[in-house]
């Protein structure tokens, strides 16, 4: 037999997914959940009920609060309060580490909510695994690009993609997973494209950055100036300062922004006299890309020092395809496609890991096989399930417990341990069905958690679950290994 | 705007799944002719054509054709299930048609 | 996926003796495949620097303009490369190719002024 091209492509397809799969499964779910990130950070902080203001009072209310408790801070990173997150969202350096709270709408203070990373802990595991600086990026940078190879090679080894667009036949084993597989792979196709390029544009500095080091050497400041015209950089004088009154500013910025919100505050050296304030538009409400509009103005003074409205057509590509990765735009509707689309992704690595098992299960079976098909089982039913423990945790644990937030992800890291192991030890059919007994009923928990759902956002979060728990539910049903284990 | 847009999507969309070879051949009795097939086949490529035609003429072009984009890949989904469904109810009303079919 | 062997691909030509039932590959299929595993992944990525130098030297855009395109143009032609080794006939010819594509970029790029 001569090795064709085809053939070469759907071994490579066969390896690398296998290789890179569970990885990319953690991070789709991670990526799909964040889609909602604003929604289940306010559903993780009950506390909000009735403390709600309008934006730019809450946006004070914070910086009076920072000014109190964190002036001596090099710089605080707000996301302001909009329709969809009604409270502040702060960052700053506090001492060695970065804190990172919501700060209450009525007061400014953090202490009024629940010490939880909400949506942000998804977000961030998205691209960051959770693991020190340059390696998380790093790793999800290069299992972005993976996924392309993997799509690219899938198109490829996928004969007839139009013949089976429409065709999808259940309970034939091997069979039906594939038909799965190729369902789920082609009617998304340009999302899953889409979202692996687009996801390793995000991280492009930190695998490709030769473009960038050869034209700009290590001139740092040129480049930020470039890339973002109205980024002021002053040092601190060492001369304390204190921060101009934030009303009219805010009443300024929304002048310069309108029609569009704003999105970011950035204030560096708040207590220095060379205070900067730094504000991002969001995106305009017709356009896809991220933040174009930026003003930075004196801290102490209030004179706005630059202004800078992104034109330029490169950029402006790039921004587009930045822009279309975090789905800062989106509105409902295509906020909710984008969810679908990045669940049908992460049912698409598990339907290939799926198949990659089933093809093999009739033959000779090594140790690889059947540490693959366990590892399978255990990402496949651990990941959703850690996530899902994530929210329950969110609801369990006393609401002012100290060290509250990294409980929480803590608690998401234990499940997803507890359940790999089970699988690694457990017979796989058996595993199967336990693991995906507990999944499904973690899944329901959340839906009835908070008894009778009172907002859109906990109607939509005890929906979701308790659909994802009947499909578990449902996938009980199926034994994926017909042949009797060896 | 994207109402209109995705009616016109999900036809194209019905019509393209009504035409491919395999659901031509086993949904329909009698089986669709060749000729009818390309017909609709072309009928459903340029109604899809001439939504995304429609769409880029829209002034928030980039929003609307990502969503566009999106519903027209979740119809696919439903549609296959859907036809999934139809062929399975059809095999069970008539076991014998099933036989002829395989052999 | 009508290839009978799906799972030695580009290494099947090289062991006809193999049967269906085992999937053990011989210690030269192991060495091929880790060759050209090398060549797509070390060697694609030496491609795709090289191509982001090269083209963020040549391309008469402004700075930043050419940072940009350039890195979408290296991004893209990572994963292309490393299909380009696995769809190539041999090993050998798989490094071929990669050396082939990273000196003529180096050139490019020494010509458009980089200095390594």
């Amino acid at each position: 037999m001569k090795p064709t091209f085809r053939a070469s492509m759907a071994w490579l397809h066969t390896w690398s997914g296998l290789v890179i799969g569970w990885l990319l499964l953690a991070i789709t779910l991670a990526g799909t959940l964040s889609v909602f990130r604003p929604e289940i950070s306010s559903w993780m902080r009950p506390e909000l009920h009735g403390r709600l203001t309008d934006a730019d009072t809450a946006t004070q209310a914070a910086i009076g609060w920072l000014t109190a408790h964190a002036a001596h801070a090099p710089a605080w990173y707000l996301e302001a309060p909009s329709p969809r997150t009604p409270f502040t969202y702060a960052v700053w350096e506090d001492g060695t580490s970065y804190a990172q709270h919501a700060l209450d709408p009525k007061t400014g203070a953090p202490d009024v909510l629940r010490d939880t990373l909400g949506g942000e802990f998804f977000f961030r595991f998205h691209f960051e695994l959770q693991l020190p600086y340059p390696w998380g990026r790093l790793i999800a940078a290069v299992a972005a690009l993976a996924l392309v190879l993997i799509l690219l090679t899938g198109i490829v080894a996928h004969k007839r993609i139009f013949l089976d667009f429409f065709t999808f036949r259940p309970g034939k084993g091997q069979r039906s997973w594939l038909d799965a597989h190729n369902l789920l792979g082609v009617v998304a196709l340009p999302f899953h494209l889409m979202i692996a390029f687009t996801g390793a544009i995000t991280l492009a500095n930190m695998i490709m950055p030769w473009g960038l080091t050869t034209l700009y050497k290590q001139d740092f400041s040129a480049l930020t100036h470039d890339f973002s015209p109205a980024t002021i950089e002053r040092e601190a004088s060492g001369k304390p300062g204190s921060l101009t009154a934030f009303g009219p500013l805010l009443a300024d910025v929304r002048h310069h922004f309108a029609p569009n919100g704003l999105a970011r505050i950035t204030v560096t050296n708040p207590s220095d006299s060379n205070a900067v304030i730094t504000f991002n538009a969001i995106p305009s409400v017709s356009g896809v890309g991220v933040e174009n509009h930026t003003l930075s103005y004196d801290g102490i003074t209030g004179k706005l020092l630059a202004e800078h409205r992104e034109t330029r057509p490169v950029m402006g590509f790039y921004r587009f395809l930045y822009g279309l990765h975090v789905a800062y735009f989106a509105p409902y509707v295509t906020r909710w496609l984008y969810f679908l689309s990045g669940l049908s992704l992460a049912a698409l690595i598990c339907t290939g890991l799926q198949l990659w098992t089933s093809k093999r299960c009739h033959r000779q079976q090594g140790l690889g096989f059947k540490l693959v098909e366990r590892l399978n089982i255990g990402m496949m039913m651990g990941t959703p399930t850690a996530f899902a423990g994530y929210f329950i945790a969110n609801r369990v644990l006393p609401p002012f417990l100290a060290n509250r937030a990294q409980m929480e992800v803590r608690a998401v890291f234990c499940i997803w341990a507890a359940i790999l192991l089970f699988a690694m030890v457990r017979r796989p059919n058996a595993a199967w069905r336990e693991t995906l007994a507990i999944s499904s009923l973690t899944c329901l928990i959340i839906s009835l958690i908070g008894g009778i759902p009172h907002s859109p956002i906990e109607w939509a979060v005890s929906l979701v679950s308790l659909g994802i728990a009947v499909l578990m539910r449902y996938a009980m049903r199926y034994t994926p290994y017909r042949k009797k284990q060896s | 705007m994207l109402l209109p847009l995705s009616f016109i999507g999900l036809l194209a969309v019905c019509l393209l799944a009504a035409a491919t070879p395999r659901q031509a051949s086993e949904l329909f009795t009698p089986p669709l002719p060749h000729k009818q097939q390309i017909l609709i086949r072309a009928f459903g490529f340029l109604l899809l054509a001439a939504s995304f035609f429609v769409g880029s003429l829209s002034h928030n072009a980039g929003r609307l054709l990502i969503a566009h984009i999106g519903l027209l890949g979740l119809y696919a989904a439903i549609i296959s299930l859907g036809c999934t469904l139809c062929l399975h109810n059809k095999k069970r009303r008539d076991p014998a048609k099933r036989r002829n079919n395989h052999t | 996926m009508g290839a009978p062997f799906p799972s030695a691909g580009p290494v099947s030509a090289l062991s006809e003796h193999k049967t269906k039932k085992t999937n053990l590959l011989t210690k030269h299929d192991r060495l091929i495949i880790a060759g050209r595993i090398l060549a797509g992944v070390g060697g694609g990525y030496l491609c795709a620097s090289l191509l982001a130098i090269a083209s963020a030297r040549l391309l008469p855009l402004a700075r930043l303009d050419a940072t940009i395109i350039s890195t979408l143009m290296g991004l893209i032609c990572w994963p292309i490369m490393v299909m380009v080794c696995f769809a190539a006939r041999t090993a050998v010819r798989a490094w071929g190719m990669v050396l082939c594509v990273a000196i003529c970029l180096a050139s490019a790029a020494i010509l458009g002024g980089w200095r390594p």
